[in-house]
């Protein structure tokens, strides 16, 4: 034991760094691109409060599309487009830009199906009271949804720790990357499991503290 | 107050126009309650919608304190729907606020400031009773203290107008009658004017002093609670009020009854229920009356009397005698076979 941890100690903390870094990152990259595709589904959908259905069919089109894809075919898919925005197509950097592009659509559906569950009376007593729309999207309904936007996305977070796993393929490193190289193509199974323990207690520590924050913010 | 004129409302589903509201004329006067009852489908929800533009007509025009609401700009509608409070059959609160706040956060949003938002969330939930209960969420409410809740937060506003659509409908009679009392309170303590649909004969009766009565989009009867419930004209309105207080007497003993003398309906109002007229009758026109059957409404501030008489006698004697029925103040209604 003494002796894995001597030689691999290292190498693990670093991959574990590394998908840290990029779950992290992209995470909040695509809350900031989500949150507001989400609250735009939301508003344009049928009998919402500025019904679009050109705007809502586009929206809603370009997320299918996107959710069509396997990620390990996005990432090769849209190198160019991550070079034009990230400059580069390797290492953390280059992943960043894939990881988002996946993760933003799925959490604009997950964000788009917790707010959805708010009563549309509730909205409208707050429109009966003089509230503006801006004011109620944030007040109302992204408070009311709050605890499943939490659940929401820690099912995204998890999915993004998985997705990171493949960004091995472009030299991003990270914890998937290292049970791969070592683990399979170098015929280590003990480093494999090794990080396959630390994902498994990753993700179970992770959805706990969704649970356990979305069950406090629900407070009834 | 509020003022509609000629309004109207089309619903287009898929291809078919529904008519949810047809040429629609009424007035609600300052310091006044006013209800609108009718049967679900009948129009008063969006009836209620339209005053403060939750619908908007599709034609018509709507007054409040003679603004042209349909004319306001949205920084306008927004400012009026201040003066608007409106409260709901789901009553509507965060439920992720406790009561406190579910009063005081739309006063935040609207920039009220802090000490007074305190000084009138303290006020309202005074007055609501709910004071001992401002650290609840509304899971741990009954749906009558709900009620209460929405109600501070709509009076939280100070509005002029007080909106209630179907506010009682989801509560039990106790808890009816305790929002009632409440929504009387604020109309005659807080001189808030209350605007109100229902599908309940019993809300109209106790708190409304003038009532419009809808039936398919449109406005069939309206009148002082008083008039229309003692003189309904329209069939639906008929058919409202017979659920309380028409006597239903089986075919065999009405047809008994009309074969020895006269059966007529007599609605006596406030003073008038007072004369002892059946013994006036047996002694000035030596008829025979008898009871029966009979009951009492009570309406806002008003008894409204009915009975059902038989007057056995000659058949001229009766007649008189229905005669001066007619002239003491008292509706005569002659029940025909």
């Amino acid at each position: 034991m003494a002796d894995f941890v001597n030689q691999w100690g290292n190498a693990i903390w670093e991959g574990f760094i590394q998908t840290t870094q990029m779950t992290l990152i992209s995470l909040a990259f695509s809350i900031l691109i989500g949150l507001p595709l989400g609250v735009l589904l939301i508003l344009t959908r049928k009998n919402g409060q500025w019904d679009n259905i050109v705007v809502y069919t586009i929206v809603n089109t370009l997320i299918n599309v996107i959710r069509s894809i396997p990620f390990i075919i996005l990432l090769f898919f849209i190198l160019p487009f991550t070079r034009a925005i990230a400059g580069t197509t390797i290492g953390v950097r280059g992943v960043i830009v894939p990881l988002v592009v996946a993760c933003a659509p799925y959490i604009a559906r997950l964000l788009e199906s917790a707010m959805l569950e708010v009563s549309k009376g509730i909205v409208e007593a707050y429109q009966s009271m003089g509230i503006s729309t801006p004011k109620i999207i944030w007040h109302v309904i992204i408070r009311e949804a709050r605890s499943s936007i939490i659940l929401g996305l820690t099912i995204a977070i998890i999915g993004l720790i998985g997705e990171t796993a493949m960004a091995g393929f472009v030299g991003a490193g990270g914890l998937g990357d290292l049970a791969y190289q070592f683990g399979y193509v170098r015929f280590q199974p003990d480093v494999m499991y090794a990080v396959i323990i630390i994902l498994i207690v990753i993700v179970q520590i992770i959805q706990s503290l969704g649970n356990g924050i979305a069950r406090k913010l629900k407070k009834n | 107050m509020i003022k509609l004129q000629h309004v109207s409302k089309t619903f287009r589903v898929g291809k078919n126009k529904i008519e949810a509201l047809k040429d629609v004329s009424l007035e609600v006067n300052k310091g006044e309650i006013f209800g609108v009852i009718g049967f679900s489908g009948a129009g008063k929800s969006t009836l209620i919608r339209c005053i403060n533009l939750l619908e908007r007509p599709t034609s018509g025009q709507v007054f409040v304190e003679d603004q042209d609401v349909l004319k306001l700009s949205k920084k306008g509608l927004q400012q009026l729907r201040r003066k608007i409070g409106m409260i709901f059959q789901g009553y509507n609160l965060l439920e992720t606020a406790n009561v406190y706040d579910n009063v005081a956060t739309p006063l935040k949003l609207e920039g009220v400031p802090k000490d007074e938002i305190k000084a009138r969330t303290e006020k309202y939930l005074e007055i609501v009773g709910l004071t001992d209960r401002k650290n609840a969420f509304p899971s741990q409410l009954s749906g009558g203290q709900k009620q209460r809740v929405a109600i501070a937060r709509a009076l939280a506003h100070e509005p002029e107008v007080l909106l209630s659509d179907e506010a009682t409908s989801a509560l039990d009679p106790n808890t009816t009658d305790a929002i009632l009392e409440l929504l009387l309170k604020v109309n005659k303590e807080l001189g808030i004017t209350v605007f109100l649909i229902t599908h309940e004969l019993n809300v109209i009766q106790r708190i409304c002093d003038r009532v419009a009565v809808m039936e398919n989009g449109q406005v069939v009867e309206q009148g002082s609670v008083v008039e229309v419930f003692t003189q309904p004209k329209e069939a639906m309105t008929k058919q409202f009020i017979s659920n309380e207080s028409k006597f239903l007497i089986p075919e065999r003993l009405k047809h008994e009854l009309l074969e020895s003398g006269k059966l007529v309906k007599l609605t006596f109002l406030g003073e008038s229920s007072k004369d002892p007229v059946l013994a006036t009758l047996a002694k000035q026109f030596d008829v025979l009356p008898s009871i029966i059957a009979g009951g009492i409404d009570q309406l806002k501030d008003q008894s409204v009397g009915n009975l059902l008489v038989h007057i056995k006698g000659d058949r001229t004697k009766v007649e008189t005698a229905i005669q001066f029925l007619h002239d003491q103040d008292i509706l005569v209604e002659e029940v025909q076979s």
